[in-house]
């Protein structure tokens, strides 16, 4: 009987550790198979959160204030070769509340050496101020030139949703590089109630405000084989006017020349930066309801022309021995804004900007800034950090 | 106005100045990495050092410069293959 027991209790103990050691393995091989894939998973997994954040603070005579206060994450994802997404979300602080824009968001198809096609909202290859120099860790002062913003002073696209052609060609010891676009157009305002707006454009809009998609792109040229010059020429095309109102046919042609100069000078021990762009904007006649007319019926017409225009130049004593010198960096800024002649928007603007930035690091500044416009005078200071 | 003219004709000058010193030629095939590196990256914004990403995420970062900057191929290649290195 003893016997039989002992047997009985050896079994059972038996399967019980076998049962235990099939277990452990079992978690063992789940564990091990994890950490395997996570390795390769982390190796390949080619995902990236960039982006850009500042705080500007401002004084003048009459208020002083911290202000414009952004996040700008830009997510970047290549999942496979000929493939990158990227996306830009702007978040910062309006008032008390909280403002999320979709910047952009885009898929880019690699096709070859030559040919890149990105579809989806992207940063409209006009000019060179939006889509390349804005984000505040670029930006060598803290504000926008007069003319280059998202504003009712704007003068040429930000923003496009639709297809874009891309590439850079080499040629010969120079390069050129060329951006042609299909995109939603843009919409004309036309509301009484906001008669400084009548007559300027909104881009970037998501739903199909005219009839046929506006047409434009940029063409660049890089003479120089060092790259330091580039001369760029752009042009956009197509109907304005909403598709159901008697502005159908109301048509805007606009067109960009800018110009890069950066070039390290040894006579000068430093980087020499130089930007400029001129944008024109010609919206076709279009009557418009008189604000100023109680009625609301007396139309009003004006030449819907105008333009904008900015040069800059900075100096970066690079070469300089002294750790700090070499961190600093002298702007100035000149820009102007024309608005048609008869609107009943704004006046001329002129703007002088003077700035004194000091680089801690290759993506963080501190920018000091002046900016003397007519009767609005401004100091700034912004931290920008790039990430 | 006046003070316009003079300030666009000024840094015309300025600018074609130092052009005429800066010109040289050569092909980008005769180029290092480290050359396209510091002549394409300043075009916009200060050059970033090798040590600011891991190089998975220079190549994510390199391709969306390609796109942005409209670099060539073999600008591409070469300036990802010099960030890579000092990984």
């Amino acid at each position: 009987m003893r016997t039989k027991i002992f047997i009985t209790l050896l079994s059972f103990s038996l399967i019980a550790s076998a049962s235990h050691a099939q277990q452990y393995n079992e978690e063992l091989i789940d564990s091990l198979i994890k950490s395997k894939a996570q390795a390769q998973v982390a190796r390949n997994s080619k995902f990236l959160i960039s982006g850009y954040t500042n705080m500007t603070a401002r004084f003048s005579k009459d208020e002083s204030s911290f202000s414009n206060i952004s996040l700008v994450p830009i997510l970047l994802w290549k999942p496979s070769e000929k493939i990158l997404v990227e996306a830009e979300l702007e978040t910062g602080l309006e008032g008390s509340e909280t403002s999320i824009e979709l910047g952009y968001a885009d898929v880019s198809f690699f096709v070859n050496k030559y040919l890149t096609i990105r579809t989806g909202k992207f940063i409209s290859p006009f000019g060179i101020f939006q889509d390349r120099l804005h984000p505040s860790w670029i930006n060598k002062l803290p504000t926008f030139p007069v003319g280059t913003g998202e504003d009712e002073l704007g003068v040429g696209p930000t923003s496009e949703i639709g297809v874009d052609f891309r590439g850079g060609v080499p040629l010969g010891t120079a390069k050129m590089n060329y951006s042609v676009f299909l995109a939603n157009g843009a919409q004309l305002i036309t509301d009484p109630a906001e008669p400084e707006k009548q007559g300027t454009l909104t881009y970037g809009n998501a739903e199909a405000i005219s009839k046929k998609l506006t047409a434009g792109g940029r063409l660049g040229l890089l003479p120089f084989s060092n790259s330091s010059l580039e001369l760029g020429v752009s042009y956009r095309t197509g109907n304005v006017g909403d598709k159901n109102s008697t502005y159908k046919n109301v048509g805007a042609q606009m067109y960009a020349f800018d110009l890069t100069y950066v070039h390290q000078l040894e006579f000068i021990k430093g980087l020499f930066d130089v930007k400029a762009q001129y944008n024109k904007v010609n919206v076709d006649k279009a009557a418009y309801i008189d604000p100023d007319d109680q009625t609301g019926n007396t139309p009003y017409t004006f030449d819907n022309k105008r333009s904008s225009f900015f040069t800059q130049a900075a100096y970066k004593p690079t070469m300089l021995q002294n750790k700090f010198l070499k961190k600093a960096e002298l702007v100035f800024r000149y820009a102007e804004y024309n608005p048609p002649d008869g609107a009943k928007d704004a006046d001329d603007i002129k703007q002088y900007t003077y700035g004194l930035n000091y680089w801690f690091t290759w993506r963080t500044v501190l920018k000091a800034a002046y900016q003397s416009q007519k009767d609005n005078n401004v100091f700034f200071l912004q931290i920008a950090v790039g990430f | 106005m006046k003070r316009k003219i003079i300030i666009t004709a000024s840094l015309l000058v300025a600018t074609l100045i130092v052009i005429i010193q800066s010109c040289v030629s050569t092909k980008v095939t005769d180029k290092s990495g480290n050359q396209l590196w510091s002549e394409n990256c300043q075009r916009c914004h200060n050059t970033p050092p090798s040590s600011a990403f891991t190089n998975i995420q220079w190549e994510i970062v390199n391709t969306h410069m390609k796109q942005r900057a409209m670099l060539t191929d073999e600008e591409y290649k070469k300036i990802l293959d010099f960030m890579q290195q000092g990984d």
